[in-house]
């Protein structure tokens, strides 16, 4: 038995604690009043034996807890019975080789392949050798049992890839791999930059008795720049969709680097910036604004290439405009009102997914052409247009746009015949219920996708809502208020 | 004597622990008392009564109504007729009060044992009780290194002698330990000088004093033709030493300290009881005094069976 902290065996000190205890326990005596020590004091003094322990067993328990607990605190164990390694025989050899993102850093996916095969060529006939390729998941390369040339064909056949590292699914494989061979040597060599990244605490991997495990580290120090992070900030408010593009840049040597970020949208460099990036840290790149093309493009941002080149560009794609197209219409000259439709276009520029890009025009100046791709028609206080303008009013709305249609004081007595017919309901006269306290809404459907949104608790309470002024309306039959 | 005790049947004895429960000290008395016969002492000196005892030559000076006229018929000399004269005596309990007395008081719960100076109280009060029945004179003396308390023998004075003892066995229970040995030999010479007649003096103590000095102490009432009679009381463990813990012995008379294995020292300790016993028993017994010894634990009437054996022998004793 061994103990992995002897230093707390000197604990065991602790041991005289309760002999100690027992040897003063005895001396505490009872007071006894007697009535005359005469015949006592007669008696010949005899030295007793003062060092006498009494209550042994009680004493041998506390003993034995005590040095329990120390024993406990030194964390003892057990070596298990080795099985001596052979040194003769045929070798089983599983060379697991990093082909992650990292190797791919100067030059160490060159040297971690030369470590490969010169663990290849070291064999000798009737040893094998497996190759694992290994990233974020492992595979066998090399066929089993396969001839040393074979081997070397499958190491020189590797690629690197653009994943992370994790050792678990490549041990895990290596052990079966193990596991599976009658071979009297076993040897794993883990071929790695050994990123820390990739161990997990969890996934105990135990390999067989007397597999040797040999780790060939490839990695060493890697000042290195890249992108890390790109952040995208589309602008909807004007006519066209613009983005802006921020990137964040890493640099992970001790010495600030000056570097160079170009922004490429559609294959074509759009805008370049120079900045220096301060030693271990990070810097931000703002590019200006660009319009978003029509069609999903792929932009990256570029940084010039160092020794790993994985992490020197950043791509991404920019989708087309998806904004809802909204237009208000207002009523001509006189009848319009200052900053009439102000609210409404202000409430819609507040969303965001999908957006709301508001165009707003007067009822003279409307034009088919302003009717063409847009998704709702307001009609603010308006009658819908005669004429060619209506027709394609009529056309849009039959292809599946609405129409908002907003009473307002006018309401709809000027309204053509036909366009009335598509009103919901039969629009009434209005009412006053300013003198009294206003009416309420007595029931709300919140299942209707208009109010779905009020459906979640603590999401707004129309109950308490008063409205004073109103028009009165008869719902056609089918149409729901 | 402790021997010549005659054993009576267990049940008319009465525990001391129960007669505690007493609280009056004339009411134990008589329950204890109560059932002798009386009428059993004879006065030493000879008197007017119907029990012959001797003839005498005629002195000139005698009565001579008292001269047996039969006799002088048959022997022609004048002898005068005496008989033994049934009268009162005078009955002194010297009770000792020392701090080493109030040993042997235990709670209810473990066994609720008297201390030494309640049973010599209670035996005190039956004595001077059963004496007062017989019309004799009763005194009380308490004594620790000189006389505490003292009651004159007197006919009328049982209840004083009862109060005293009565205040006696409260005080002692409560009190504090004096340091201080107490000696039998001053009071006791003090006692003797004060009794003018001829009495019948208890003594009751421990009597933790070298036989030879409680002999002599002794000696000064039994010179003065006092009959004496000794009680020693002793607590059972002060007889067997039955301490099973390492203790701190304190001595209550002095104060002293000493550390007692007692598992050690028990049978030296015994041997040692049992040898200063049988010295003052027999020391005792030569200066013609009467020893009792009483363990606190045994029913008060067999302390007055030994009193009532000693007074037979001492009838015949001038």
């Amino acid at each position: 038995m061994n103990f992995l902290a002897p230093a707390f065996l000197a604990g065991l000190a602790a041991v005289a604690v309760p002999v100690i205890i027992h040897l003063i326990n005895r001396e505490r005596k009872v007071v006894v009043e007697f009535p005359s020590l005469m015949f006592l004091q007669r008696i010949p003094y005899r030295s007793v034996r003062r060092q006498k322990l009494r209550h042994l067993l009680l004493l041998l328990m506390r003993c034995v807890a005590i040095a329990l607990l120390v024993a406990a605190f030194a964390r003892p164990f057990f070596a298990k019975h080795t099985t001596a390694i052979a040194t003769t025989g045929a070798r089983e050899v599983v060379i697991l080789l990093d082909r992650s993102a990292s190797m791919g850093y100067a030059d160490r996916w060159t040297k971690a392949r030369d470590q490969a095969k010169k663990t290849v060529s070291g064999m000798t006939a009737g040893d094998h050798a497996t190759v694992v390729l290994f990233a974020s998941d492992a595979a066998v390369a090399s066929e089993p049992m396969a001839p040393p040339d074979r081997v070397l064909v499958a190491i020189n056949a590797a690629k690197l890839s653009a994943e992370g590292t994790k050792y678990a699914p490549a041990l895990k494989l290596a052990s079966q791999i193990i596991g599976a061979s009658t071979l009297p040597r076993r040897e794993v060599v883990v071929i790695s930059d050994f990123q820390k990244t990739g161990w997990t605490a969890h996934n105990e991997i135990a390999f067989p008795r007397g597999t040797t495990v040999t780790p060939i580290d490839v990695g060493g120090a890697s000042p290195d720049a890249g992108v890390s992070q790109v952040s995208l900030d589309r602008d909807s408010t004007g006519e066209r969709d613009r983005i802006t593009v921020a990137a964040r840049l890493v640099n992970t040597s001790s010495t600030p680097r000056a570097v160079t970020a170009t922004l490429a949208v559609g294959g074509r460099d759009a805008q370049t910036q120079r900045v220096t990036v301060p030693a271990t840290g990070t810097q931000q790149v703002a590019f200006t604004a660009v319009v978003v093309p029509n069609t999903a493009t792929k932009a990256l941002v570029r940084i010039n290439a160092d020794s790993l080149t994985t992490d020197d560009q950043y791509g991404f794609t920019i989708a087309p405009d998806a904004n809802v197209s909204v237009l208000v219409v207002e009523p001509r000259g006189g009848a319009r009102r200052e900053n009439q439709s102000l609210f409404m276009t202000r409430a819609l520029s507040i969303g965001d997914r999908p957006a709301f890009r508001v165009v707003e025009t007067t009822i003279d100046a409307l034009t088919p052409r302003d009717i063409d791709g847009r998704s709702l028609i307001v009609l603010d206080e308006v009658a819908p247009p005669a004429g060619a303008v209506g027709a394609r009013l009529r056309a849009v709305l039959d292809a599946g746009a609405g129409i908002l249609a907003i009473p307002g004081t006018a309401g709809v007595d000027n309204w053509p015949a036909d366009w009335r017919g598509i009103l919901p309901a039969k629009i009434g006269q209005v009412v006053d219920r300013s003198s009294d306290a206003g009416g309420t809404l007595s029931s709300v459907d919140y299942a209707h996708p208009v109010f779905e949104l009020f459906n979640a608790p603590r999401s707004g309470d129309f109950s308490t809502a008063r409205f004073y002024r109103y028009r009165a309306m008869t719902p056609v039959t089918g149409a729901s208020v | 004597m402790t021997s010549s005790v005659a054993p009576a049947p267990a049940t008319s004895f009465l525990d001391p622990s129960v007669l505690a429960r007493i609280g009056n000290l004339e009411l134990l008395a008589k329950a204890v008392v109560e059932g002798f016969i009386n009428g059993l002492h004879r006065s030493p000196h000879l008197g007017a009564s119907t029990d012959f005892a001797e003839h005498r030559a005629y002195m000139p000076g005698d009565d001579i109504r008292r001269i047996d006229w039969k006799l002088y018929a048959r022997s022609d000399r004048h002898y005068i007729k005496e008989y033994e004269a049934d009268t009162n005596t005078n009955f002194i309990v010297v009770l000792d009060t020392s701090p080493s007395m109030r040993y042997g008081a235990t709670a209810a719960e473990d066994g609720g044992r008297v201390s030494k100076l309640t049973y010599g109280c209670y035996l005190a009060a039956c004595l001077a009780y059963f004496s007062n029945m017989q019309r004799d004179r009763v005194g009380l003396a308490t004594i620790d290194h000189d006389i505490v308390d003292y009651v004159p023998p007197s006919a009328k004075h049982l209840n004083l002698l009862l109060h005293t003892l009565d205040r006696i066995e409260r005080k002692g229970r409560d009190a504090k330990v004096t340091p201080g040995r107490s000696l039998l030999e001053p009071p006791l010479r003090k006692l003797s000088e004060s009794v003018r007649r001829r009495s019948l003096v208890v003594v009751i103590s421990d009597f933790y004093e070298d036989p030879e000095n409680v002999v002599s102490a002794l000696a000064h009432l039994r010179g003065r033709g006092n009959d004496l009679m000794v009680f020693h009381l002793l607590d059972s463990r002060e007889i067997d030493f039955s301490f099973s813990n390492a203790s701190n012995f304190i001595d209550m008379e002095t104060g002293e300290k000493m550390p007692v294995i007692p598992e050690y020292l028990r049978k030296q300790y015994r041997d040692l009881m049992q040898a200063h016993t049988t010295a003052l028993g027999k020391r005792i017994g030569e200066s013609r005094a009467d020893y009792a010894l009483f363990d606190t634990t045994k029913p008060l009437d067999r302390a007055l069976f030994a009193y009532l054996l000693g007074r037979q022998r001492f009838t015949r004793v001038r």
